[in-house]
């Protein structure tokens, strides 16, 4: 059941999907206060800014959720979100602007009355590089005199502490997320932390005193969990926001401590063997293929900079731009959410593409699974030889697994293995690739597409291909 | 210096009490009550301090 898979964790409700549209079952328990929430004035607020997914009361039941919907439920449709992606996939910089927004919507929620239940990077998706809060049952109303935020340790684990541990140790997010569905306990950072630092902010109060506390807090037992009420409003009130003032406080020095060195790729535009003729015509290749094609959802494998994403995004068309590189992706989504363009770019290696992850292994769906069919365009520029040589995957599937996703058009650049890169990939054991001539390339191509276009690019052994799918 | 040192030696060989069904987050929820208390605190302290303060105002004009 596959609909049912995804959110089943929530008691107050689940969601389905009729296609690609999603409809959310309240149980008549919540019915009533969800259906109070989505006609407040702070909810239309919300979706009108963009930060809350568009959401709308559905009067009549679908046919296709009739045998499951039950008397009093309610239902909401929400607006689909081009391409869902998890936090395994996102870089530093998205995760950061996830927290973010889940806290400028508790903030927000406080003044109406309401809470969150949880605070959680699932609750968060991106539609290109915005991101939008999508667990409308995560809103609950609040005792005005209570004044803790009882998801403030989950933020904690799924979000600071995930961010202080990429900044600081330059754990890869992906190593945390696949592997662990709530984060990074304070005890596993203090282990990786050296005596001075776990004094230092943000460190003392987000992972020291929390380790050094918990002996305590295990003798006190579920009795620290009690609800717990002030004389006044105003008091728990100003509580609340000075904890979110501290949270917000240290997700900049989260951002801060950083230690920004190039990594692998991040100054592959200034390295790499073009020239500047040859890179422009690379571009207007490609400029010409987006104008004549008018593709509307392209993939860009081993984006890098940007640049074609950017050209894509600039023609109209909705981007998800991958790099196993994950500064380069977020360099590539401050630029996206600074210019606003429509490109959504996500830490994936293609050679080994984020798995099927959660209960039964079909909770969060993998990559491939979410990307086929889905594009009508795919770009792998400059990438081949990378897939051939470092991973070793035989062109064949290369082709084979682009013919699985695109669904009409492959822009694909063919390296020859006389050029300067690949010959430096294949570290010397050139004997290998020898039959890797362009004839064999277009053979194999031709299995699965019909070749619209070449151009070679100018004084380079590289030759840049716009073809079209045959097979279905 | 023998003498500190065999003590020391026998402490060290005592595991830490394991916490067999532990609730890992719980640290993190007795440091946020605690902060929260403190928080509370100032509360009323600001709002002394700007009672003082408007008490002064007062006089001064």
């Amino acid at each position: 059941m596959r609909s049912r898979a995804r959110s089943f964790r929530d008691p107050a409700g689940c969601l389905h999907f009729i296609g690609v549209e999603p409809v959310r079952q309240v149980y008549a328990d919540f019915a009533d206060s969800c259906r109070a929430l989505v006609a407040t004035s702070f909810f239309e607020g919300l979706m009108h800014e963009g930060q809350v997914v568009r959401t709308r009361v559905l009067e009549t039941t679908p046919g296709h959720l009739a045998p499951v919907a039950r008397p009093g439920d309610l239902l909401l449709a929400h607006e689909a979100i081009p391409f869902p992606s998890f936090p395994a996939e996102w870089p530093f910089e998205m995760l950061q602007a996830a927290a973010s927004l889940t806290l400028e919507v508790a903030e927000r929620a406080l003044k109406h009355g309401l809470g969150l239940k949880d605070a959680t990077p699932y609750n968060v998706l991106f539609k290109g590089p915005r991101p939008v809060f999508v667990d409308v049952l995560s809103f609950e109303p609040r005792d005005p005199a209570d004044p803790l935020w009882l998801p403030q340790g989950q933020f904690l684990r799924t979000f600071l502490l995930p961010l202080l541990a990429a900044a600081f140790l330059k754990l890869p997010l992906s190593s945390v997320f696949l592997t662990r569905r709530d984060g990074i306990e304070p005890a596993d950072l203090y282990r990786m932390l050296g005596p001075l630092t776990r004094l230092r902010q943000p460190f003392l109060g987000s992972v020291s005193l929390p380790v050094w506390l918990s002996g305590k807090a295990e003798d006190k037992g579920a009795e620290m969990y009690r609800p717990r009420r002030l004389k006044s409003e105003q008091q728990a009130l100003f509580v609340l926001t000075t904890l979110f003032k501290g949270l917000r406080r240290n997700l900049g020095r989260a951002g801060r401590l950083r230690r920004t060195s190039a990594t692998r790729w991040s100054d592959y535009a200034s390295t790499c063997s073009y020239d500047r003729t040859a890179f422009e015509q690379k571009s207007s290749f490609v400029e010409r293929f987006l104008r004549d094609s008018r593709a509307q959802r392209v993939l860009d494998v081993g984006c890098n900079t940007g640049h074609f994403s950017r050209l894509a995004a600039l023609g109209g068309a909705q981007v998800v731009a991958i790099d196993s590189d994950p500064a380069v992706v977020g360099a590539l989504w401050s630029q996206a959410e600074g210019e606003k363009l429509d490109i959504l770019p996500l830490v994936v290696d293609f050679a080994r593409p984020t798995p099927a992850v959660g209960w039964n292994n079909e909770e969060l769906p993998s990559f491939l699974a979410r990307a086929r069919g889905h594009f009508d365009a795919l770009f792998m520029l400059a990438v081949v030889h990378h897939l051939m040589v470092t991973d070793q995957v035989p062109l064949p599937e290369i082709l084979a697994l682009a013919a699985r996703i695109t669904s009409r058009y492959l822009v694909i650049e063919y390296v020859a293995p006389e050029d300067p890169q690949f010959k430096r990939l294949t570290r010397g054991r050139d004997a290998l690739y020898r039959h890797c001539s362009r004839e064999w390339f277009e053979a194999a191509a031709s299995e699965s597409f019909r070749i619209h276009e070449c151009r070679q690019v100018a004084g380079q052994k590289r030759w840049l291909y716009v073809m079209e799918k045959t097979v279905p | 210096m023998k003498r500190i040192l065999a003590p020391l030696a026998i402490c060290l060989s005592f595991p830490v009490a394991a916490h067999a069904y532990s609730d890992p987050g719980s640290g993190i929820m007795l440091w946020q009550l605690t902060v929260s208390f403190f928080i509370g605190l100032l509360f009323y302290c600001r709002r002394i301090m700007n009672f003082f303060s408007r008490l002064l105002k007062r006089d001064e004009k």
